[in-house]
């Protein structure tokens, strides 16, 4: 592959990501917080999808790390890493199905990804003490992240189209 | 990072083990001097600019709604009134001082208290976190109380760099010591999470609350000094969650604690600013900790000033 196709958006990438972790500590009343998508692990997602040769776990891990020192505090550095570099290492796996599926299936299955993304922020976070955790915790950011998936898909693509990203 | 010749898995085995190895040394706290301060560095402006639009609206309707409110002489008159207040009460502390040296007592009257501006208030319901915008490099330690004009806020549970954790005493995992006001009596005030409240659930049965009884720190937890405020006594709690929990646990122990709530007094979904509250076995740490930077902090040394 040549060095200059592969340079491409070495701006615009880390700006998208910026951007999903500002989303991700916006603030907003208790009521609504559930409903939060996964903002930055979409993201990840849709790039992993859109260019899987250059952003895979590491570039996950990377942005996992600057998320746990964001929201950290009461668990332990890497433990949103680790997830997004498990979930990512998923989606290495299933990309090329992914790719070819239609944008609501694709929101399926990022629903059930976050729901196990969930879970192993969970289990990290029980490590550090006991958390209780309802339906709603479960249920609604992969809720909402499936209704949210097309959109980020369609509003990256437009980006990775008009800055000729590959 | 890794070249293309490493398997998805080998990769995915060496972050797994980099991660752990994040967290066990964060657990340890060997990560503070090293990676941290970076790691702040870097996510500080993130957090700053999502709070600009906030922090914006608020300078606006302060400076909207404050000149209308107040004229001139109202104001010199509150501040004469103040200042009355003032007096008033360093003439007590005086007494007080007296009364304390009379009893013998430890007196913590040297606690030095720091204005920190809530920079980031956390998402999450079920764990109630805030951070404030002063850090390592500002002399902050761990465990040191935050409050504000009207009660108790939290403790500070991790100092970064350039920001501080802080959890809220009504976080489910925050345990505090506390006494009643009127009759002294000393229990443990749970956080309750989603209903915003405190539970004392171990209360003898025969113990007389009223509603709206106050409720102070005891300064036997170690963590906040005494006699600071913490809420008022409400019998009913009206979150749903907790009226369960409070007929299983009337059950579980088959009703030989009372339990009661309290309403913290703090403003803790509202301020916007906090007070820092160093003791002086704090601003001992502190200091010892703003020499592991190597030269003195300058922000520290107004610790240094009035410790001597």
């Amino acid at each position: 592959m040549p060095i200059k196709e592969k340079r491409s958006g070495l701006l615009i990438i880390p700006l998208t990501i910026i951007l999903s972790l500002m989303l991700a500590i916006m603030p907003l009343p208790d009521w609504a917080a559930y409903f939060q998508p996964q903002w930055p692990l979409l993201f990840v997602i849709y790039w992993c999808l859109a260019l899987p040769h250059r952003i895979g776990m590491v570039v996950a891990w990377t942005v996992g790390l600057l998320h746990d020192v964001m929201i950290g505090g009461n668990h332990f550095l890497g433990q949103y890493a680790l997830s997004m570099a498990l979930i990512l290492y998923i989606v290495l796996h299933i990309h090329k199905r992914m790719r070819i599926s239609p944008l609501f299936q694709q929101a399926i299955t990022i629903f059930i990804l976050i729901v196990l993304y969930k879970l192993l922020v969970f289990f990290f976070e029980s490590l550090t003490g006991n958390v209780r955790r309802d339906l709603d915790y479960w249920l609604l950011s992969p809720a909402s992240s499936l209704i949210m998936w097309p959109w980020i898909f369609i509003f990256l693509r437009s980006i990775r189209r008009r800055f000729r990203i590959q | 990072m890794f070249s293309q010749s490493y398997s998805l898995t080998t990769r995915l085995v060496l972050l797994s083990f980099l991660s752990l190895a994040f967290m066990w040394l964060d657990k340890n706290n060997y990560l503070q001097d090293y990676l941290d301060d970076s790691f702040s560095a870097i996510v500080y402006p993130i957090i700053k600019a999502v709070n600009y639009p906030y922090d914006l609206g608020r300078d606006v309707s302060k400076k909207l709604s404050a000149p209308k409110k107040m004229t001139l002489e109202q104001l010199a008159e509150e501040n004469k009134r103040l200042r009355k207040k003032v007096l008033d009460l360093e003439l007590a502390g005086i007494e007080n001082k007296n009364y304390k040296k009379l009893l013998k007592a430890r007196h913590k009257i040297r606690e030095k208290v720091r204005l920190a501006e809530i920079i980031y208030v956390g998402l999450d319901p079920d764990i109630k976190t805030v951070k404030i915008g002063l850090g390592r490099k500002d002399c902050v330690i761990e465990g040191q109380p935050l409050v504000d004009a009207h009660g108790v806020l939290g403790q500070v549970i991790k100092s970064r760099a350039l920001f501080s954790t802080v959890r809220l005493i009504t976080d489910s995992n925050h345990i505090m010591h506390v006494q009643f006001r009127r009759t002294g009596r000393q229990t443990l005030a749970y956080g309750d999470g989603k209903s915003n409240m405190l539970r004392l659930p171990n209360l003898p049965l025969n113990e007389q609350i009223n509603d709206g009884e106050e409720i102070i720190t005891s300064g036997l937890g170690g963590v906040y000094p005494y006699g600071y405020m913490v809420g008022k006594i409400v019998k009913k709690n009206p979150a749903n969650d907790a009226d369960k929990s409070k007929t299983k646990a009337d059950k579980d122990t088959g009703k030989r604690f009372a339990i009661a709530y309290v309403k913290p007094t703090a403003h803790i979904n509202q301020t916007r600013e906090g007070l820092l509250v160093w003791t002086e076995e704090m601003r001992i740490k502190a200091k010892a900790q703003s020499r592991s930077f190597g030269k003195p902090v300058k922000k520290c040394q107004f610790i240094d000033k009035d410790a001597n």
